[in-house]
């Protein structure tokens, strides 16, 4: 059984957003514009936060790179009154979209605010529409989405693996995220296997997770900047 | 029959309501009956062009369906709880309110979790709560709770108007097609005087837990947030508290309505 994960590293992280435009292009996330986004209705699966400190001329520019955590202790999944969403055996916290009626229940619960709602039936500018994936599903109005580390490509490689006969090796399916990154800041695999690269990074003395006093069990990682040696 | 004549008498004022309308409830239903087709307006237009139409975005994702929502399970707190323990001390001077109290419970119930349904993003599939149950969910939990507050309030504001509708099923013989199944055969013998005390007796103790629970899930719906400020176990009891003061003044204020009309 394969248990996904993800490791990003902060101090390769350039801020570039590239990873926040693949995952939009890839899971058909819709443009909300800028009045929307000011009433916090912006829908970014891979979202980029970014903290400016000190003053010029001395300024220091952080990144943090926030995806779904896909918590190993979900917050979210427990208060959905229709069982909408859920951790599935990979350990991806993954959304049914069909099932979901909207209560926003598991928006408020998350810790690290990943979790979207769809205020409006999604749109997208004419010339783009043809640019959008078929295999993933268009929300529609009043339902819940959120980051499912690209199942849709986990699903296929798990498809041809199973074809011939033998286990998803490491590397071999990534996110679009991940597939993006110009400063490969970002990495993603099975947490169950020791030799892949991304519990080796993820047992490394680099690695915290957010917000981990809250017992969530973040399966996303992150490497500490400014520290030159892995352990 | 004689006696039901001295009665008609004596309530005189209670009944003329109930068959000449005064020029005053018209002006009153019929503003009221705009305000509840505007409403319907207002919640296809929502209906149809989502959510966001009512402004509301992440972090202010509560807005003033939800208070609207507490606000009523917090009147209707009051009516059934407060006639209850009157009933139960045998307070005398409390019977009059006792009526109005329970009818307060069981419209300000009936309003409340309408709010809940507009605020749903896909309300139409309001009933998979019931259908795809999760039982970890304290949603399920509060809206079990709501149900069956509902049920049982209306079950005892029922209960209470059984012997009002058989003296009216008498009174009236033109709507005997009507008071005669709710009346459920009701006489006024000693026997059918001793069974509904008993049931009455045992749906005031029912009533209490169940107010008790409404608000405790409710505000835990609230507490159970992981949002700042709101992540706290204190609100079962201020709701609770807090839903008492109200709904007896809320039993206040449309007493003295009523005294005025």
């Amino acid at each position: 059984m394969y248990r996904w994960g993800m490791v990003i590293d902060l101090d390769r992280c350039t801020g570039c957003q590239a990873c926040v435009v693949a995952c939009r292009q890839e899971n058909n996330i819709p443009f909300g514009g800028e009045k929307e986004a000011k009433l916090g209705r912006a829908q970014f699966w891979m979202n980029l936060i970014s903290e400016v400190k000190g003053t010029y001329p001395n300024v220091e520019m952080h990144f943090i790179p926030i995806p779904c955590m896909h918590c190993d202790k979900p917050p979210c999944t427990k208060v959905c009154p229709v069982e909408a969403t859920y951790k599935n055996p990979e350990g991806i916290v993954a959304q049914v979209y069909p099932r979901c009626i909207g209560v926003r229940m598991c928006i408020s619960n998350c810790p690290y605010t990943v979790r979207y709602f769809n205020w409006h039936a999604p749109s997208w500018p004419e010339e783009y529409k043809k640019g959008l994936n078929p295999d993933v599903y268009r929300r529609r109005k009043g339902i819940t989405e959120k980051c499912n580390f690209c199942i849709q490509r986990i699903r296929r490689a798990k498809e041809k693996a199973k074809k011939e006969k033998r286990k998803i090796r490491d590397g071999e399916v990534i996110p679009a995220c991940v597939e993006t990154c110009p400063s490969e800041a970002l990495y993603f695999g099975d947490l169950n296997d020791p030799k892949s690269q991304v519990s080796r990074l993820s047992r490394s003395r680099r690695a915290f997770r957010l917000l981990e006093d809250l017992g969530t069990e973040p399966k996303v990682s992150y490497l500490k900047e400014g520290e030159w040696y892995e352990g | 029959m004689k006696d039901n004549e001295a009665i008609a008498q004596k309530y005189g004022r209670v009944l003329t309501p109930l068959t000449r309308i005064s020029r005053l409830y018209l002006i009153v239903a019929s503003l009221l009956a705009g305000i509840v087709f505007w409403s319907v307006f207002a919640f296809g237009y929502q209906y149809y062009w989502g959510l966001g139409r009512t402004g509301m975005g992440h972090p202010v994702s509560w807005a003033l369906y939800l208070v609207n929502f507490v606000f009523f399970i917090g009147i209707s707190h009051a009516g059934a709880l407060v006639s209850a323990v009157l009933r139960i001390t045998h307070a005398r001077w409390g019977t009059p309110f006792g009526r109005i109290a329970e009818a307060v419970t069981v419209f300000a119930l009936a309003a409340g979790p309408t709010n809940i349904l507009f605020d749903l993003g896909r309300p139409i599939r309001f009933y998979w709560v019931a259908l795809h149950a999760q039982f970890k969910s304290p949603l399920l939990w509060d809206f079990t709770c709501i149900m069956t507050y509902l049920v049982g309030s209306t079950i005892f504001l029922y209960v209470l108007l059984i012997p009002d509708i058989g003296f009216l099923r008498d009174r009236f013989s033109g709507r005997r097609w009507f008071y005669k199944p709710l009346s459920l055969g009701w006489a006024g013998t000693k026997r059918q005087w001793q069974t509904i005390g008993k049931v009455i007796a045992f749906l005031c103790v029912a009533v209490i837990p169940l107010a008790v629970s409404v608000h405790t899930v409710v505000s835990w719906v609230f507490g159970m947030q992981t949002q700042p400020m709101w992540h706290s176990t204190i609100f079962a009891p201020y709701f609770v508290t807090v839903a008492i003061f109200a709904g007896i003044a809320t039993i206040i204020i449309v007493t003295v309505i009523f005294r005025k009309v």
